[in-house]
């Protein structure tokens, strides 16, 4: 059951979120869709949610053209990125939404509501507000919610970004897991390309309402495609003046060395720790500013000041 | 030294301008006794002034609840031509003053009104009758339940409304399941503010009623004639009815305010 969405642009008054956005969504693939705010990422969930009617374009399940149906009938299941949860509801009455609405049987619903909240790991909690709950708590309530009626596709918008970062990183785990037992074909929305890395089988990064590269994780970190995604995904020095065009450096494929003549002679202006790796911030003999982040071990005989040479074991260069 | 001047002096300009009246009403209307007071109350044409009041309250209170329902939601949830327009006349009622709003209607349905000829030949009477009042009454009570509901719908965004529709509810489903339930504080309160303007108005109503003892006459205007023809105690019975109905729904207000807190 793969989802197709096919040349989709939407513009908002004189501001282009979507430009002509093309994309398959395999059958239990995991997707994330990665770019700063702005970019497009939030309003193709919509589309895909039938909140939004594109411009142009269409969303099509095998073959299925999906574009005019409405939210209602177009069985997504989408999380907010503030829940949304129903507060006058507690959270048994929460989950059961979906299939209250479509009238089920109430054997039904409680069946398929106490294995949801077996799912997400609240049993206990069936019969409290939302507001008595914390955020990790609610977050997994909307999931469940989400997946009452078995939606062809689960959407979730920026899932983790109210959540504290403990909470976050705990969730993003319990989420991988979640979709390997399931399977269910899953679209999230994220800004944090460490989330979209660690969680999603492959990645589509978002630029000005287009998708600037999607594959891998491994093929868009290690083979950015532009200098835009190579900077989304942080902790890179462009260097002026040494090539014809400017070179990208990573901050991790730098290493140093006391002696020998590869590289470019540097002189180190000041040594920090920052969490598992240790920064170096060099000068250049020739001016510019380079940044290393090294293992501790390689950094230990480091001191300010020192000459040394800098070694950018990978380099990239993007033509025009 | 400020704090306790600042308290004195707002405690003061509160007991002489509002507590003092309040107590003198109902001091006036117990003057001659409980009995006498009862009496007042008890008398037929000021029966049928509460009456009238109830029943003009009783028609007019839906109405604007429904159309508060309708135009909060509207300003709230859409940006359509003509939004800032709408609001601003929603304000209007509440800005112009009442008697304003009786000379308007006046001069629509009145006698030498622009529809006046038309209701004549017709046999329709809205001036000087029910109709009227009805009519200046919804119009002056007109945003009280809609300025109640928009700040709280605008507050709680549209979000568990998207999410009911994409779990699959109708519109109608979405309303009675998720909007209605959220915003029952707030329209519980504008329902009670609204109906005790509309037992209470006077201005627009004295305009088009024309005082017609024993039919067209609301408790606000009865309490005035009373006054008028220097039955002050029975007039003062009449009014702590009003007062009544004020307090009662300061007190229904605090009741329900911790459930509309969320």
């Amino acid at each position: 059951m793969s989802i197709e969405i096919l040349g989709i642009s939407k513009t908002f008054s004189d501001f282009k979120a979507l430009d002509d956005v093309t994309l398959t969504i395999g059958d239990g693939e995991l997707l994330a869709l990665l770019g700063p705010s702005g970019s497009g990422k939030t309003t193709l969930l919509r589309v895909l949610a039938g909140l939004e009617l594109p411009d142009v374009g269409s969303v099509q399940e095998n073959g299925q053209d999906l574009t005019s149906l409405g939210a209602r009938d177009r069985n997504v299941g989408l999380v907010f990125q503030h829940f949304a949860l129903f507060p006058h509801l507690d959270v048994f009455e929460n989950i059961a939404f979906s299939l209250r609405v479509r009238k089920r049987p109430a054997a039904e619903v409680q069946a398929r509501v106490t294995e949801l909240l077996h799912l997400v790991q609240l049993e206990g909690l069936a019969h409290r507000r939302p507001a008595e709950l914390s955020g990790g708590q609610r977050q997994r309530v909307a999931l469940a919610r989400a997946l009452a009626a078995r939606p062809r596709v689960l959407l979730l918008d920026e899932p983790f970004s109210a959540l504290d970062a403990k909470v976050r990183h705990e969730l993003r785990g319990w989420l991988r897991r979640l979709h390997e037992e399931l399977g269910t074909t899953t679209v999230f929305v994220t800004h944090d390309q460490d989330e979209a890395f660690e969680l999603a089988d492959r990645v589509a990064v978002f630029h000005r309402g287009r998708i600037e590269q999607i594959g891998t994780p491994d093929e868009i970190y290690d083979e950015p495609k532009s200098p835009f995604v190579l900077d989304f995904l942080g902790h890179v020095q462009w260097l002026d003046g040494l090539a014809a065009t400017p070179i990208a450096v990573r901050h991790r494929d730098v290493t140093l060395h006391a002696t020998g003549d590869a590289g470019w002679a540097a002189r180190i202006v000041r040594i920090h720790r920052t969490g598992p790796r240790v920064r170096v911030d060099l000068q250049l003999a020739t001016g510019q500013a380079l940044i290393a982040a090294l293992e501790p071990p390689a950094a230990q005989a480091l001191t300010v000041g020192q000459s040394l040479r800098a070694v950018a074991e990978r380099q990239y260069a993007f033509a025009g | 030294m400020i704090r306790i001047v600042l308290t004195f002096l707002a405690m003061a300009w509160l007991s002489v301008m509002v507590l003092a009246p309040v107590v003198i009403v109902l001091f006036a209307g117990l003057s001659a006794g409980v009995g006498a007071w009862w009496s007042a109350i008890n008398d037929e044409e000021t029966r049928t002034s509460v009456a009238l009041s109830l029943k003009i309250a009783a028609i007019v209170v839906p109405c604007n609840a429904v159309f508060g329902i309708a135009a909060a939601w509207a300003l709230a949830r859409f940006r359509f031509p003509g939004r800032a327009l709408l609001l601003a006349l929603l304000d209007l009622p509440l800005s112009v003053s009442p008697v304003v709003s009786g000379l308007v209607f006046v001069l629509l349905f009145g006698a030498q009104g622009w529809f006046g000829a038309w209701l004549q030949a017709h046999d329709i009477q809205i001036i000087f009758a029910i109709p009227g009042i009805v009519l200046a009454t919804a119009f002056v009570t007109l945003p009280m339940v809609a300025r109640e509901l928009l700040p709280l719908l605008e507050s709680q965004g549209e979000d568990a409304e998207l999410a009911a529709r994409t779990l699959g509810a109708s519109g109608w489903q979405t309303f009675w399941l998720v909007s209605f339930p959220r915003m029952r504080g707030a329209l519980a309160y504008g329902v009670l503010l609204c109906t005790a303007r509309a037992l209470g108005e006077f201005g627009a109503v004295s305009v088009v009623s024309g005082h017609i003892r024993g039919q067209t006459d609301t408790l606000p205007l009865h309490v005035e004639i009373l006054h008028n023809e220097y039955h002050f105690q029975a007039a003062f019975a009449a009014a702590s009815l009003l007062l009544l109905v004020g307090v009662a729904t300061l007190l229904l207000r605090r009741l329900q305010t911790p459930e509309s807190a969320h």
